[in-house]
């Protein structure tokens, strides 16, 4: 037994025909080849996979695929704008915020959406905000100082596939 | 601080261009945008996936086992079981024995395995495997497997495989043996002067017994591998791995096979920090495969991370040491007892020969026994072993500068071990960095505002550790190339787990005198890449960067010598600068090194160079921690507010890099020291096995951690690095224990530190939930 679906992805839309117990980290892995979303704990208790679902941070680990009808998704593969890395991504980059990289996209995602809720937030603020997402190699150190430098708009600018038509 | 700077100075003024510069991570933007492949992300058409049947016993004989009805199930392609593994293989070898034999040895060992079309299938079919036990006997803790009436749980004498141990150091390993009875798999000892006569000398001894827990390296990416034969017989694995060429041989080993048919594809990897030297699932894989005719892929879920993996050891560590009123300590005697599990890999050499590598003690005795228990067996955990024992170490010189009431960095610069003293095992120090983290430290504005205040009915506490790690060296070779587009590349076969790969583009840019633009670092798999060691022991940069270097060296001869020809010149009187070779003496004499490519194309060939390095002397790395801590006494909660870590990298290549190494390493000891435990109920049933009860430490627990990078050159490592990734976790749990020890006025013999160990030192009552 299958259930038919629609949603779009990274502004593409998806229909798709998927198992009722089929997750949305599952759906955009396996069916959308959107591997950028991560597991790493499947217990919505480490924020890898940590996706925007209508706007909103959602552990798509803890989210059927099917409870996802009809929204819009937003990836890490989709979180870039206008042929740049978005600002956090930009930061995390310029502030050597990615070690091994596996809790980056999560990461990525999360702190976007902190921002897009809260600004200007406090250190404070982005500490619980992203407690969320768990790092084993950074000590969040630089993670902090990347949203940091991300929030007061000081990103680089930097091109995302310079050599494409898009940019 | 004040040396180290003029140091750098000279460094960078020495003409330095690319190493020494914060340069961004080449893998930087693939990380933030998704598109770096980790083990779980490939796949293949026609894949099947697995699921594992793991023991619920801790020590039982395995009395029927029967796989029918799991075959007949639908979309199963293979089951697989011992029957299927090698009858020669190494009984004492976690990683050989992939499924369980006649006997299970601890609860989450792997049974058998299940390839099949989806994973619903497999699960399903894993179930219908019928199994029975006898159970037997199981000893859960290491101090009742070594009494005399313990029941042995050994059931095999075979030698003991230390390859992978040795990987991270393989100081100490001489003088380690092996026993062959009872649950004490191995010890050693190490003793010089006269011990007795050096307690006698002492004014003042303090002594305990101090206990570390399990804990898991917690790598946020789950093992993960995708294996595939070809109708030749030929076997591809695709695997998140520390080491491409190592798991490559232990694959071929278990396949059967010579490792030339294997080829390991080393994929981004999730971290790994000792936890993915061995194959948890790489070998699976690859049998299954093999048994389906099919592609598999194998991949793990944190339960079964935590629930079944190699964890890092838990320990009781003795220590005693003995001092004079000034501080001046004149005896140390101590007693590593070392929990490997179910399978001798425990670093207990090392952990035991640490006690002795920090102070320059005269008269020491020093006893390490690695203990069989009926738990998940252990492997390394960045710097290995070392965190126990320093803990141990630490707290007990901790509580000997409360008594003598000597400044704890003081005390410790009296007794330093220097350039020249010897580690236990006879080993002479070259040059160290000690003495220069514990003044970096002193003087750091951080340590400077510490404060024992009181805060809103919290107790607080200040304290220090110092630690050190010799580290790897092991032989590894580097392929350079001049494009024709005058860009260099380089083809390494070591993982790029920690920023070496950017590490090596510096390293290349500065010996070919190009931006780091044109610089293209290629991480080729086994049938490629020349050998390179694995991502262990913090040896990448060290001894890969070593090997790049040298091949720098001669590509740039080469360029040199075809530009010359050109120019007409001698070799000698070209400078090369940002890719352009210019004579001295002629200014007007310039060529681009996409001319000389075109140059050596038409003449002698294309101009290519190989870096190659042997195994090198270790490059010990010693680091020294502070930390500040407020403590609720109703609560017992602990609240780290300072972190501090100055630690000695011989020369940082990228300082940026350097410093999330620092950092990312002393948050892990935060982990030790207050956060971390994976507990195990008395049949040895590891019980915490999700993060929600595992707690590592997050954002909002962390404080900020100030890093400072101390660089005492090291003669052999490439401009003078030494080693880089595990010093770090060493000195930071064993400061903030101390800093709780100090905030609540009592000592401190447990890490973790959790509130109920908190209120239990402070003799409150603890609640139900203990």
């Amino acid at each position: 037994m299958s259930v038919s679906i629609s949603m779009t992805v990274n502004g593409w839309l998806h229909e798709a025909a998927v198992e009722p117990r089929a997750r949305l980290l599952d759906f955009l892995r396996e069916d959308l080849g959107l591997t950028g979303t991560k597991e790493g704990c499947g217990t919505g208790d480490c924020g890898s996979c940590t996706v925007l679902l209508d706007g909103k941070p959602v552990n798509s680990c803890l989210t059927l695929a099917a409870e996802a009808d009809g929204a819009s998704v937003t990836t890490v593969e989709g979180i870039a704008a206008d042929g740049y890395l978005n600002p956090v991504q930009a930061a995390f980059v310029d502030a050597g915020a990615t070690q091994c990289g596996f809790c980056t996209p999560g990461f990525i995602v999360m702190a976007t959406a902190l921002l897009d809720d809260i600004p200007n937030p406090t250190e404070e603020e982005i500490r619980y905000g992203l407690a969320g997402n768990l790092c084993r190699c950074t000590g969040y150190d630089k993670i902090i100082r990347a949203v940091q430098t991300a929030a007061a708009g000081d990103s680089p600018r930097i091109p995302l596939r310079p050599n494409s038509d898009a940019s | 601080m004040v040396d180290t700077a003029v140091a750098r100075d000279a460094k960078i003024a020495g003409g330095h261009r690319s190493v020494g510069s914060p340069a961004a991570r080449i893998d930087g933007i693939p990380n933030v945008t998704g598109a770096s492949l980790f083990g779980a992300d490939y796949s293949l058409p026609g894949m099947l996936w697995t699921k594992i049947l793991r023991s619920s016993h801790a020590h039982a004989r395995i009395t029927r086992i029967d796989i029918s009805k799991a075959r007949a199930h639908r979309g199963v392609r293979a089951v697989a079981t011992a029957e299927d593994l090698p009858q020669d293989r190494d009984a004492a070898s976690r990683m050989q024995n992939v499924f369980a034999g006649e006997f299970v040895l601890f609860v989450g060992q792997p049974v058998a395995a299940v390839a099949a079309v989806t994973e619903a299938d497999a699960e399903e079919a894993v179930d219908l495997i019928e199994l029975d036990y006898e159970p037997l006997p199981a000893v859960i803790d290491p101090l009742e497997a070594m009494e005399p009436d313990a029941p042995v749980i050994r059931h095999s004498a075979d030698p003991i495989d230390r390859s992978e141990q040795r990987i991270h150091t393989d100081v100490g390993s001489e003088s380690e043996e092996e026993t062959e009875d009872g649950n004490v798999s191995s010890e050693v000892h190490f003793a010089r002067g006269d011990l007795e006569a050096g307690f006698a000398e002492a004014d003042v001894i303090v002594e305990g017994r101090y206990r570390s827990a399990v804990l898991h390296q917690s790598y946020l990416e789950p093992h993960a591998a995708l294996a595939a034969w070809d109708a030749a017989g030929n076997l591809t694995v695709w695997c998140s791995t520390q080491g491409q060429f190592h798991i490559r041989d232990e694959i071929a080993k278990i396949v059967d096979v010579p490792a030339t048919q294997v080829k390991v594809i080393g994929t981004s990897i999730g971290g790994g920090f000792g936890g993915k030297l061995g194959g948890l699932v790489t070998h699976m894989a690859a049998i299954l495969a093999r048994k389906a005719g099919a592609p598999v892929k194998t991949v793990i879920r944190r339960s079964e991370e935590l629930g079944g993996g190699t964890p890092a050891p838990a320990s009781v560590i003795d220590v005693k040491i003995g001092a004079k009123h000034d501080g001046v300590m004149t005896a140390l005697e101590g007693r590593v007892v070392m929990d490997t599990g179910a399978f001798p890999e425990a670093p207990m050499s090392i952990a035991t020969l640490l006690l002795g590598a920090i102070y320059d003690i005269p008269n020491f005795k020093l006893d390490g026994y690695e203990v069989l228990t009926n738990k998940l067996s252990v492997t390394a955990y960045r710097a290995p072993g070392a965190p126990n024992s320093i803990f141990a170490l630490e707290a007990a010189v901790g509580e000997l500068a409360r008594r003598l009431e000597l400044d704890p960095i003081g005390l410790r610069l009296k007794n330093e071990i220097k350039e020249g003293d010897k580690w236990p095992d006879g080993e002479p120090l070259g040059p160290i960095g000690l003495r220069q983290c514990l003044e970096a430290v002193r003087d750091h504005p951080t340590y400077q505002s510490r404060s024992s205040e009181p805060e809103n009915g919290k107790l607080r506490g200040w304290s220090v550790a110092a630690g050190g790690w010799p580290g790897g060296s092991g032989p590894a070779a580097a392929a350079l190339h001049l494009n024709e587009d005058g860009s260099i590349r380089v083809l390494v076969g070591a993982i790029n787990l920690t920023g070496t790969s950017t590490g090596f583009a510096q390293i290349a840019a500065e010996e070919l005198r190009v931006p780091i633009e044109r610089v293209q670092v290629i991480l080729g798999d086994t049938d490629e890449a020349p050998p390179a060691p694995v991502s262990g022991g913090s040896q990448i940069t060290y001894a890969v960067g070593t090997a790049v270097k040298r091949g720098g060296e001669e590509l740039m001869r080469l360029i040199k010598n075809v530009a010359a020809e050109r120019l007409k010149v001698e070799p000698e009187d070209l400078e090369a600068i940002d890719g352009v070779l210019q004579s001295k003496s002629d200014g007007e004499k310039k060529i681009d090194y996409a001319l000389v490519a075109g140059a050596a194309i038409a003449a002698g060939g294309p101009l290519a160079a190989t870096g190659s390095k042997p195994r090198l002397p270790t490059a010990p790395g010693y680091a020294v921690a502070f930390a500040e801590v407020l403590v609720d006494p109703e609560t017992g909660q602990v609240d780290l507010v300072k972190l501090l870590e100055a630690q000695d990298v011989g020369f940082a290549i990228n300082p940026k890099s350097v410093e999330g190494q620092i950092q990312g390493g002393a948050v892990q000891g935060f982990g030790y020291a207050v956060t971390e435990e994976l507990l195990f109920d008395e049949e040895g049933r590891p019980i915490n096995t999700a993060f929600l009860d595992y707690r590592l430490p997050t954002s909002y627990d962390t404080p900020d951690v100030d890093a400072v990078i101390v660089e005492v050159p090291n003669k052999h490592g490439p401009y003078g690095a030494r080693i880089v990734g595990e010093p770090s976790i060493i000195p930071p749990g064993a400061a903030i224990t101390n800093a709780i020890a100090a905030a609540i006025g009592k000592s401190v013999y447990d890490q973790p530190m959790t509130p109920e160990r908190v209120l239990q030192a402070l003799g409150r009552p603890v609640g139900d939930a203990s």
